[in-house]
């Protein structure tokens, strides 16, 4: 027997997907089944929409990020180590600095 | 993985570290600085498991798991820098309050409900990055969520309209 009586907060965590795979096989099962919960659920996704469109966007500074490439390459180094770069990636870095 | 490989690899994620970043201070060369931190942290901490998760990949296929490894483990050194940073961020955080009232939420909330909802992290991936049990981390995304109703409530009460 299908409940119809699904609650807000079990319709977020479907959509959230932190049910477990079982039960989410199960909800997306009943939610099909019913109109109704397919309204509820439509309802629910759009008010979730909704707030999650209220998160500003990210700003990116070319000035800034001018030096990333220079500066992930020195986070690389800690990982592999200056020694480990081979001639001309130590060639290629020192002219990109140059310009 | 070769050295110019694992680089790539680092240039390809990046904006997803500096969005997150951004959400903790939202001012551009901050922001940047955090990100950079939280990965040079992480490679320290973490540089003999990520020289021989390279070599496993070598051998067989575990590029998924991998990439996730890397960006939690470096988001989770960025969560863990930006609390105790978190007094620093506040004149950049109060400003941006103003504008966005989504700088209303605690640090915490901001973190979670940014990397679910625009960086699609899963539940199990926030509880990793955030070293919190399950229902922690649905109950931060639910409060944030609640909070941000009631601005959107407020708003819609006094007929005004939110731009970004």
């Amino acid at each position: 027997m299908i409940n119809e009586n699904i609650s807000k907060s079990k319709i977020i965590s479907y959509i959230d997907r932190s049910l477990d795979s079982k039960e989410m096989m199960k909800m997306e099962e009943v939610i099909r089944s019913q109109d109704s919960l397919i309204k509820k659920y439509g309802e629910v996704k759009n008010e979730l929409d909704l707030i999650s469109s209220y998160i500003p966007a990210v700003k990116y500074s070319p000035k800034v990020m001018k030096s990333k490439s220079a500066d992930l390459a020195e986070c690389t180094n800690l990982v592999y180590g200056e020694h480990d770069r081979t001639f001309m990636e130590k060639i290629k870095s020192y002219l990109s600095s140059k310009i | 993985m070769k050295r110019q490989e694992f680089l790539d690899k680092l240039e390809s994620i990046f904006d997803t570290i500096y969005e997150v970043a951004y959400m903790a201070v939202p001012h551009d060369r901050k922001a940047y600085e955090l990100a950079i931190d939280a990965i040079s942290v992480f490679f320290i901490k973490e540089k003999s498991v990520i020289k021989e998760h390279n070599r496993q990949l070598e051998k067989r296929i575990v590029r998924k798991e991998y990439n996730r490894f890397i960006v939690n483990g470096i988001l989770r050194e960025l969560v863990h820098l930006s609390f105790l940073r978190e007094h620093l961020f506040k004149d950049f955080v109060l400003k941006q309050s103003s504008e966005h009232e989504f700088y209303f939420l605690s640090l915490k909330e901001r973190l979670t409900l940014f990397m679910k909802e625009k960086s699609q992290f899963s539940v199990v991936d926030l509880q990793d990055i955030f070293g919190c049990q399950k229902h922690e981390v649905t109950q931060t995304i639910y409060s944030s969520r609640h909070k941000l109703s009631q601005v959107l409530e407020r708003y819609n009460s006094m007929g005004v309209t939110y731009d970004q």
